[in-house]
């Protein structure tokens, strides 16, 4: 008898035993996912889950140029006057930026920037690991650690273009520019700004520490992500905002030089924004934002600029006198509508022609093959190599005049200066960089007559020309520095 | 004299009897010796002599004879009593007993059952432990579990039944063999076992933590609609209400939330842990919400009140430090009713009630009075054309009566308990039914449960306790239009059909659909295993499921859907389980008493939800969301484990010093793996003073202080705050292909809140009539999490951090007075209150935190409001005046002028029961009080319009009291049509001083007579009258059909609810 209640008693306690190993070895236990959304240090544990987060990044980086960005530097400069709707960058448009605008462009762009880069920065400390995890998959790798690189490299460039002085601003760049981050840091840290000069240091190294990543596609035919060939001609732009002239003109000659890239013809220039994406139609747009999923509505970019009833910007009279009468990029680039809110005015069709539907995605050009060519231009002209500089924009400006032969004559050199800008106006307005033109080449605003703004004209320098860090930051910052002239 | 008399003749007739063998058989019980003479005689022919009064004197007598020698009869008959007798010839003589005959009195073995008088009626009754001594002697035993006890003692001596918390009894022996004795419990009820945590128990007479218990009989005659309701002034320092942020609450279904001790959460959940039989109850989330379906219904409701043993809430640390990172809010623990061993019972209960609407509604003004002041209205409004005053028509709807019914409520409970051989069970079913007062709201609830006690062996038991329910819903919710429908709108074109020139909810309530189903089941089972004498090994393996289906159609001729249809079909599922495996260890040594436990626990919760939206029906008889035109789906979910270890250890020396510890380690998924695992502690003592040697109050039967130190935490703010999270919705695609778009900001140092919990305590007994306990704690929470503004750097606004710290601290009193104790008449008395302060220690930075209405600042109770102050009506002009910052009055409002007020925490709360017991007639009364405290009511706000919307919106009856000319005194401002948009924003005007007195409940009850009911072979019978929301006063009453504090909350009505049951037991 005993010695049965003796076996009992190690019988239980052998199960006693078991349960509780059983719970302390299920280390996985305590790793719990959420349904239908992930960790972060889940996500990063396969190939897939780095893919998905390099298409997120794109749809984030997406969202902050159709709402604001993308609109950014032609609302705040001369190419633009407001319609009765305007509303969308309103304060921006007006000069009359607060540090307390949260919940307005001067907020939203600030996070949505940084939101961006958040994603970014996840993918770029996650791929090493899974390098050595997945070393068949290191090409598809690669190529999104060159994606990722070059998307930090916007982030921070396009930060640096709203909310700090331009290159040129001091002569050794010693201003303020903005974080630079390369991790995201945790939610008590103090985050100080970098200094201009180390802004761009760092955008450059990105873009260029790309290019050997990227090198695979230098090929590339998908438009919506960032090729080879799209490190080099934001390179050309980046140099050019720095004032580096001869590195402008190299990366541009080499982005030129590619041959899956052309400048689209003038037959099918207009398709070239209205299109669906592919290669064959538009070989001109060597990166664009563009989401099957993305609508039109709501505040977005068509709404704003090309939505014959909604729209809430059009063309200002001293940018309609920079065309002549036969440039395509007049006769076919804008649609005025005949009656409504906006009759008589000049909308662009570059987002969307006249209607705003659901279907055909619009396309955000973030940088064009024709760009290129004006950055060359400039930086050229900033060499005095004159003649190239006027081939260059000759190239540009035969194509809208597709029915006759353009010449570039220039009575001086100051002259060639003035067209070169005036080109460039021309064939990148609504695509968010006059403003930014204006500040880099230390010019002042000057509105046209038909100014409907609250301010006509600013001279350089001016604390104005660059947005307030938000509030809101500068209060759970406390490295943040405000820029001046904002409280 | 007539004693003399018989002796002499029987000295005369002296002649030896014991030749007659005369047999004797007899059963009597308690029968008075002298009618057992007579029988005797009758059955021998003897004569008998005595002194009538002397037999009388001696008692009764209970025999039990089988053909016994008249001899050995007669010995039984005089058997304990002082008694002699003689035969003499064929006459027996009885006389009292010289004392000389006393002392040779022979010592007899006497059995009996001791029985609580509280527990009558219920499956066991029996009391243990009861200390049975022989008067004038040393001799001494105790009652078994089953209350049985067996004793030798002389048979005409006295036996002594003692128990703490029981008081003593002394019973004259007599001569009876068997002595059952009934105790009834003295006020402190010390003998009570509190079982807490995890199989662990304390008794109440060294009781170190803060248990309360509310047992089966406080729970009669209660609401049976939820169990969270029936806590409410009963348990001193909670609290029960709407809850916090609820935004139906003109709904029949918004939701309600339980407190303990006050908030100390602002991100987190402040519910307290439920937890039934061992396992913890999901209540919704947070704030109670049901995450996947439209209406959230509170589990509290799936449960059959009736199958509830005892509730008892944990409070100190000592008691919820077990329960770690879940314990901060306070533990409920839910124990539901096990057989026992002892008769079978078979019940039945009835009860139907009827719900009525009453004088609880929100007072608005009739269509006469909306006309006259509309058009005051109107004409107060310079820019109003005043030849265009439109028609008001002569309609007079009352809306109240449109929406509203008078509620039936039926409840049928069978339940049948008792053991067999070495299987013990509760089976029950039931079957709630409420019409509720708003119609097109109706609860079905068919629950039943299947407890089970199984002894396999001496060493082992298993055990089984499933309780499962369906419960129906069918849901109407009407928004405001009760009380902001215009009076002189009518329901109905004279063609019958819906009137739609407002939002008439009367089409929807035809036409649309809102079912909610669910089922569910909740139970474990487990064992326990006797290792050696004093270790068991206990494993309870549970499991809480939840699956609730919601069907809405938002018909095609209903306002918000029209011409189209809309059908939702929605379904959330929990599954939640959890694994325990637990060692108890209970020693005693001599006057040393140990008990030691160690265990762990495995959980896992498991949500998901899917609901499909289909747009765009055929026709309205459709129905199914699959042949819709357009459909939407949304799928979600989530889920979480943890895994804990716990341990507690607990010594009690001679009764007198006890002390305990107690500790957990909790692990969750939810957490940084920084802070994945943490730990809590806890320690207390207790002294129970009057069981010293030097105690000799008299007076104070009992005494005992104790103390308590300890920690647990608050993890329950939803799931993954701490990670990073990324989602993959359709929106985040880019192209065609998935995309991942991180939507949570990462803390990876995000941690549980741990609250520091001191509680003390001294308990008393008064003149074995009164206990008396008293509590005091300060309970600091630490690490408070909340959602916080972040550099954007980090790519987000805001991000949860543990942020600050909360002191609540308090004291609590609970009385018990036997005020009467006669026969006849008993008249008890429970009384509690509570005071709780809240004060907020720390916040993030020192961050001062404006929310809608109230404000946190470091050094003040977190519920103060920030307000204008409103400084009443200019008697000139009728204009609304407020203070400005400085105290000065102003007309404009300017949220500048906001300055901190009154909180809403009260000074004071509590309850008070009293029970009045006459013959078989018990009359029981709840009342519920509230002094101190402020709530803002919304509901005012907007109803007092000042005629601003007036023209669409029905207004409080108060709005009679305007003003209307110069010098008119008034608390309420000129009334302009369209205009006033100040007067209704956010000012004191609309805080209400919580101060009331509630009668929620008072029963009548009726037992029928035992005698009655073994005619008819029923074992127990009782029929009683009950009332809910009985009566409602503050001291701020208003005029009749006015609105106060009491109907100026929520503008949904607390029904007045009288009821009729009826229990049998056989």
């Amino acid at each position: 008898m005993l010695k049965i209640e003796m076996k009992k008693i190690n019988y239980t306690l052998i199960l006693v035993l078991l349960a509780c190993l059983a719970l302390i070895s299920c280390k996985k236990f305590l790793e719990k996912e959420p349904f239908g959304k992930t960790g972060k240090n889940t996500l990063f544990e396969t190939v897939e889950g780095a893919k998905m987060a390099i298409n997120g990044s794109y749809n984030s980086m997406l969202a902050y140029y159709k709402n604001e960005f993308a609109m950014y530097a032609d609302i705040t400069s001369d190419n633009l006057i407001k319609g009765n709707k305007a509303s969308v960058l309103l304060p921006q448009f007006n000069f009359q930026s607060s540090s307390g605008d949260d919940a307005l462009a001067v907020g939203d762009l600030w996070l949505h920037m940084y939101e961006t880069l958040n994603n970014v920065n996840n993918i770029l400390n996650a791929v090493p690991e899974l390098k050595t995890k997945f070393p068949n998959q290191v090409k598809t790798l690669d190529s999104i650690t060159g994606q990722a690189l070059v998307m930090r490299a916007i982030c921070h460039f396009d930060l640096s273009r709203v909310y700090a002085q331009p290159y040129n601003y001091t002569t050794d760049a010693s201003h303020l520019g903005i974080p630079l981050l390369f991790k995201t840091p945790s939610p008590g840290q103090q985050v100080a700004r970098n200094t201009v000069k180390e802004t761009y240091d760092q955008v450059i190294l990105d873009l260029k520490s790309a290019l050997p990543f990227l090198q695979q596609h230098a090929n590339g035919t998908v438009q919506t992500s960032i090729s080879y060939q799209a490190a080099l001609a934001l390179l050309s732009r980046v140099y050019l905002y720095q004032g580096n002239w001869e590195q402008c003109v190299t990366y541009a000659d080499q982005a030129i030089a590619n041959t899956a890239y052309l400048l689209a013809g003038a037959s099918n220039y207009k398709s070239t924004f209205l299109l669906k994406p592919s290669l064959t139609l538009k070989p001109e747009v060597i990166f664009q934002l563009t989401n099957t999923g993305l609508t039109n509505g709501g505040s977005s970019i068509p709404t704003v600029y090309s939505d014959s009833t909604g729209a809430q910007y059009s063309a200002s009279a001293k940018l309609k006198s920079l065309f002549d009468p036969d440039d395509i990029r007049l006769t076919q680039m804008f649609t005025i509508p005949k009656k409504g809110e906006n009759a008589g005015k000049y909308l662009t069709v570059k987002y969307a022609d006249g209607t705003v539907t659901a279907i055909n995605p619009p396309a955000i050009q973030v940088i064009r093959l024709s760009e290129v060519y004006l950055n060359r231009a400039e930086a050229k002209w900033n060499l005095q190599r004159y003649t190239e500089a006027a081939n260059d924009i000759k190239t540009i400006s035969q194509r809208a005049h597709p029915s006759r032969t353009i010449d570039i004559t220039y009575s001086s050199n100051s002259d060639l200066y003035k067209q070169i800008a005036e080109e460039r106006n021309r064939e990148l307005c609504f695509e968010n960089h006059r403003f930014f033109d204006i500040i880099r080449r230390k010019e002042p605003l000057q509105r046209g007559i038909d100014c409907n703004s609250n301010t006509c004209s600013l001279t350089y320098p001016n604390d104005k020309f660059v947005l307030p860090i938000p509030n809101k930051e500068v209060e759970a910052n406390k490295a943040m520095k405000q820029n001046p002239g904002y409280n | 004299m007539r004693l003399t008399i018989f002796l002499l003749i029987a000295g005369c007739l002296a002649v030896q009897a014991s030749g007659y063998a005369q047999k004797v058989s007899l059963s009597v019980r308690n029968a008075g010796i002298e009618s057992v003479c007579l029988n005797i005689k009758q059955q021998t022919g003897y004569f008998f002599l005595y002194d009538a009064d002397v037999l009388k004197k001696s008692g009764k007598v209970s025999l039990e004879l089988k053909n016994a020698e008249l001899t050995e009869a007669l010995k039984q008959l005089t058997a304990g009593k002082a008694l002699d007798y003689k035969i003499i010839d064929k006459t027996v003589i009885i006389s009292e007993a010289k004392n000389s005959t006393r002392v040779t009195q022979e010592d007899i073995i006497i059995k009996g059952t001791v029985k609580s008088k509280e527990a009558q009626g219920q499956a066991n009754p029996s009391l243990p432990g009861v200390v049975v001594t022989v008067k004038g002697t040393k001799k001494a035993t105790a009652t078994n579990g089953e209350g049985a006890y067996t004793i030798q003692a002389p048979a005409n001596g006295i036996l002594i039944f003692s128990m703490v918390g029981y008081g003593t009894r002394e019973i004259a022996i007599n001569g009876n063999k068997i002595i059952d004795v009934v105790m009834a419990e003295t006020a402190s009820d010390l003998q009570e076992v509190i079982v807490t945590a995890y199989g662990t128990s304390e008794r109440k007479e060294n009781q170190i933590g803060s248990a309360f218990v509310v047992t089966n009989k406080d729970l009669e005659n209660k609401p049976l609609d939820r169990i969270d309701r029936l806590l409410e002034g009963l348990v001193p320092g909670l609290q029960y209400g709407v809850q916090d942020g609820a935004d139906n609450t003109s709904s029949a279904r918004t939701r309600h939330q339980t407190r303990i001790r006050g908030e100390a959460s602002f991100g987190a959940s402040n519910e307290p842990l439920w937890v039934i039989d061992g396992v913890p109850l999901n209540t919704g989330n947070e704030t109670n919400q049901i995450l996947g379906v439209e209406t959230s219904i509170s589990p509290l409701t799936y449960l059959n009140p009736n199958d509830i043993e005892s509730i008892v809430v944990l409070k100190d640390a000592t008691a919820t430090t077990i329960y770690g990172a879940n314990g901060s809010n306070g533990v409920i623990l839910i124990t539901t009713k096990k057989g026992a061993s002892g008769e079978k019972t078979l019940s039945y209960g009835f009860r139907g009630g009827l719900n009525l609407i009453n004088n609880s509604r929100f007072h608005v003004l009739n269509a006469n009075e909306y006309r006259e002041l509309y058009k005051e209205s109107y004409i107060n409004n310079n820019a109003l054309d005043q030849s265009k005053m439109p028609d008001l028509g002569t309609t007079n709807t009352d809306w109240y009566d449109v929406f509203f019914r008078t509620g039936v409520a039926t409840n049928h409970n069978l339940s049948f308990s008792g053991a067999h051989k070495n299987t013990r069970y509760f089976v029950s079913g039931a079957y709630y039914n409420e019409k509720m007062i708003m119609m097109k709201n109706d609860v079905e609830r068919l629950s039943g449960r299947i407890n089970i006690d199984q002894k396999i062996s001496n060493s082992i038991d298993l055990f089984l306790r499933v309780g499962a329910s369906h419960n129906r819903n069918d849901i109407f919710n009407p928004g405001d239009s009760y009380y902001i429908n215009r009076p002189i709108d009518s329901p109905y074109n004279p063609d019958g059909t819906y009137v739609d020139a407002f939002y008439n909810k009367l089409r929807e309530a035809e036409y649309n659909d809102n079912t909610q189903k669910a089922n569910v089941l909740n139970g474990n089972i487990g064992g326990t295993i006797k290792i050696f004498p004093g270790l068991t090994y206990t494993t309870t393996n549970g499991i809480d499921y939840k699956s609730v289906k919601e069907n809405i159609y938002g018909s095609m001729f209903a306002t918000s859907n029209k011409n189209e249809g809309k059908a939702t079909f929605s379904k959330s599922r929990t599954i939640d389980w959890n694994s325990q495996h637990r060692l108890n260890y209970e020693k005693t040594i001599k006057e040393h008493d140990f008990s030691v436990l160690l265990g762990a626990e495995a959980l896992s919760d498991d949500l998901s939800s899917g609901s499909l939206i289909g747009y765009g029906f055929e026709d309205d008889y459709i129905r199914n969301p699959n042949y819709a035109q357009r459909i939407q789906t949304t799928v979600g979910g989530s889920r979480k484990n943890s895994l804990s270890y716990y341990g507690q250890f607990r010594y009690t020396l001679s009764n007198k010093y006890s002390v305990l510890g107690s500790f957990r380690r909790d692990g969750s998924s939810d957490f940084g793996s920084d802070v994945k695992w943490a730990t809590f502690n806890s320690v207390g003592a207790s002294w129970t003073v009057s069981n010293e040697k030097f105690w000799n109050i008299k007076k104070i039967d009992f005494a005992k202080l104790k103390l308590s130190y300890g920690t647990n935490g608050n993890s329950r703010f939803g799931a993954y705050r701490s990670k990073g999270l990324y989602r993959f919705l359709e929106n985040d695609t880019y192209n065609d292909q998935p995309g991942a778009v991180m939507y949570t900001g990462e803390n990876p140092v995000l941690s549980w809140e741990t609250t520091y919990i001191v509680n003390g305590g001294l308990s008393l007994g008064l003149f074995n009539r009164i206990s008396m306990e008293i509590e005091f704690y300060r309970n600091i929470t630490k690490g408070m999490l909340d959602k916080v503004e972040v550099t954007r750097t980090t790519g987000f606004n805001s991000i949860d951090q543990n942020i600050g710290s909360v002191k609540n601290s308090g004291i609590e009193m609970n009385l018990i007075t036997q005020n009467i104790q006669k026969k006849d008449f008993e008249w008890t008395t429970k009384f509690n209150i509570a005071h709780n302060t809240n004060k907020i220690l720390k916040l993030n930075n020192d961050n001062v935190k404006v929310l809608d209405k109230t404000i946190r600042v470091v050094g003040l109770d977190a519920s103060s409001f920030y307000l204008v102050r409103w400084a009443g009506v200019d008697p000139r002009d009728g204009g609304p005046l407020w203070y400005d910052a400085r105290g000065n009055i102003t007309k404009t409002f300017d949220l500048a002028n906001r300055v901190i007020t009154k909180a809403a925490t009260p000074d004071f709360f509590g309850g008070m029961t009293n029970t009045f017991q006459y013959k078989a007639f018990s009359l029981s009364s709840l009342f519920i009080y509230n002094v101190g405290g402020y709530a803002f009511s919304v509901l005012q706000r907007d109803s007092e319009s000042d005629g601003r919307n007036l023209a669409a919106e029905n207004q409080s009856r108060n709005l009679l009291d305007r003003w209307r000319e110069p010098g008119d005194l008034s608390i309420i401002p000129k009334t302009v049509l369209g205009e006033n948009a100040d007067n209704g924003r956010n000012s004191t005007r609309f805080l209400h001083k919580k101060t009331s007195l509630r009668l929620q409940n008072i029963s009548l009850n009726y037992n029928l007579s035992e005698k009655f009911l073994r005619q008819i072979s029923l074992r127990r019978a009782n029929v009683y009258l009950q009332a809910d929301n009985v009566a409602f006063w503050t001291p701020y009453d208003t005029k009749k059909d006015y609105n106060d504090y009491r109907n100026s909350f929520n503008p949904y009505p607390q029904p007045l609810v009288l009821s009729f049951g009826v229990n049998v037991s056989l």
